[in-house]
């Protein structure tokens, strides 16, 4: 694994590159989740990230402005910014491994920035959407951020374990719907580890009706964002992270 | 390439044995301070070097605008680094890696002084790594986890509840829950010489005379210590007063500094909490005589590789 810093050089992004060992003409970015469940997933990115490398791909897992080593101050980000940071990281990969086309992998509210990013671009031949976030509002409530009078106001913004939401980005979270996974998306898949086999269902038939081609795959397995491993790697979701590279493969 | 800005530069560095640890190089934009000793951040528990709740990445930069250059790093096994390979304990691993972390910035940055800063875990390896390497002229230990558990460290968790009237509402449950409480705390109390039976992330926590020998061992050896608690972990400290009660000769050096963040938990969850605690390291940074360690009662230096 080759860690640098690439991107704009008042903004830079740390990147953690997985080259093939035995070469390969495929590439991926991984596109982490959000605060707490960032720090939680590192070590299952740094697995699907090695798992993809030796199954041919160019891998790049980097993290967002304001988050993690990249650059800046959460207070400053916003989901536009991210979402031009996995444009970044996507010519990034491209120039790496010479590429002429990468699949981009999200995690959570990573899938919904990475399905965003994924639009119209004609170089993302591939997009994994692993237990993506499609109801912001629930998702916002489900890590822990307080209820919010209608209208929300000035004093939106608010502390969720140890992350800083500003009100900018508790809105772009919050209007996390299905139609965030709109047209012009390339070949998905659509993972879910929950318990509930169903759960993907009413994506899915978004996602089929406005036209994209969708496969599911319905993997029982840790949740990744939210368990605290122990150390060196033990108890990672590994049938879930199999399933999204033989799907790749 | 290198993270550019105004007040500081960074590098994403790979180094040790076969360059499988990864760290991230913040130094500052103008000249490291020659009076300041270099830091290096430690892991807290498994969370990678980023720290909890992204604290070593402001400590890093922070401690930059002031001159002070830092490396945060994983670990063998944790975050980004590889694990070891025929490695026997824990304990020998972590203190390779720090080893190896030390003889990078004396290296690539002429490093010859170190502080070094860790959150639970993270300080127990501070300070057994310190013990180790005489290179070492301070340690920042947040939570260290430590022999607490005293008749003290009852007292107060019993006092805190004893008025309160939700305590009183189910008589028969609370009688059971303090009788348990007493008996575990009576439990966990490490012997008094050798390593306690419990651990905290692998590593053996000390007994009171051995622990009170460590820091006083640092202290005599000219090692400065800013130690800090939180109420966050109420099972290793839970009043103001234990460190100084449990180690009185170490709490009375003129070397070591003492604070508790009253209001703060254990990983620093809120943003004012957090700096907060970067204005306190920074201060203590600023204001300490770091002089050039003694070796006195401390292990051989290890020779760079």
């Amino acid at each position: 694994m080759n860690p640098f810093f690439f991107g704009r050089s008042e903004s830079h992004l740390f990147g953690a590159y997985d080259s093939p060992p035995a070469g390969g003409a495929r590439g991926a970015v991984l596109c982490y989740p959000f605060g707490r469940e960032y720090l939680l997933a590192h070590g299952t990115f740094r697995l699907l990230a090695r798992s993809l490398s030796a199954a041919g791909y160019h891998v790049l897992r980097f993290d967002y402005s304001g988050t993690g080593d990249s650059a800046g101050e959460l207070a400053d980000a916003s989901e536009a910014q991210w979402i031009d940071d996995i444009h970044a990281a996507i010519d990034e990969t491209k120039d790496l491994g010479q590429l002429g086309q990468v699949a981009l992998i999200g995690m959570r509210y990573g899938g919904a920035l990475a399905a965003l990013a994924a639009r119209g671009r004609r170089d993302v031949d591939r997009l994994v959407l692993w237990d993506p976030t499609s109801d912001g509002a629930s998702y916002l409530a489900s890590v822990g951020a307080p209820v919010l009078a209608a209208g929300g106001g000035e004093d939106a913004g608010c502390e969720v374990s140890g992350v800083v939401l500003t009100p900018r980005l508790r809105g772009d979270i919050e209007h996390v719907t299905h139609a965030t996974y709109g047209h012009g998306l390339p070949r998905t898949l659509l993972l879910t580890t929950g318990t509930a086999s169903d759960e993907a269902v009413p994506l899915r038939d978004h996602l089929t009706a406005v036209g994209v081609a969708c496969t599911v795959k319905h993997v029982p397995d840790i949740p990744a964002w939210a368990t605290e491993w122990g150390r060196a790697g033990a108890g990672m979701p590994v049938v879930a992270v199999n399933a999204i590279v033989g799907w790749m493969t | 390439m290198d993270d550019v800005n105004a007040s500081y530069r960074e590098k994403a560095v790979a180094f040790g044995e076969q360059r499988s640890l990864v760290g991230i190089l913040t130094v500052p934009a103008g000249k490291h301070n020659d009076r300041a000793p270099h830091v290096i951040l430690l892991n807290s528990g498994v969370i990678h070097r980023v720290g909890a709740n992204r604290l070593h990445v402001r400590l890093a930069r922070a401690l930059s605008s002031v001159g002070i250059t830092t490396l945060r790093f994983d670990l063998s096994g944790i975050g980004d680094s590889e694990r070891r390979g025929a490695i026997p304990s824990l304990r020998e691993s972590v203190e390779r890696d720090i080893a190896d972390a030390i003889d990078h910035l004396s290296t690539t940055q002429g490093a010859t002084r170190f502080v070094l800063m860790g959150l639970c875990s993270g300080a127990f390896d501070a300070m057994h790594a310190a013990l180790g390497e005489n290179r070492v002229v301070g340690a920042v230990m947040v939570d260290i986890p430590g022999p607490f558990q005293t008749w003290r460290f009852i007292v107060y968790h019993l006092g805190e509840r004893l008025f309160h009237f939700l305590s009183w509402r189910r008589p028969g449950e609370k009688a059971v829950f303090y009788s348990r409480a007493i008996l575990s705390s009576v439990r966990t109390q490490p012997t008094a010489a050798g390593n306690g039976r419990y651990v905290i992330g692998g590593r053996s926590r000390a007994g009171r005379q051995r622990m009170a020998g460590q820091l006083e061992t640092l202290l005599g050896g000219g090692v400065r210590l800013l130690v800090i608690f939180t109420p966050g972990v109420e099972t290793n400290y839970n009043h103001r007063s234990l460190f100084r009660t449990t180690f009185p000769r170490a709490a009375a050096h003129p070397g070591l500094s003492f604070d508790y963040f009253a209001e703060a938990d254990h990983i620093f969850s809120r943003d004012r909490e957090r700096s907060r605690l970067v204005e306190r390291v920074l201060a203590w940074m600023g204001n300490e005589p770091f002089g050039v360690a003694h070796d006195a009662g401390r292990e051989a230096p290890r020779q760079p590789a």
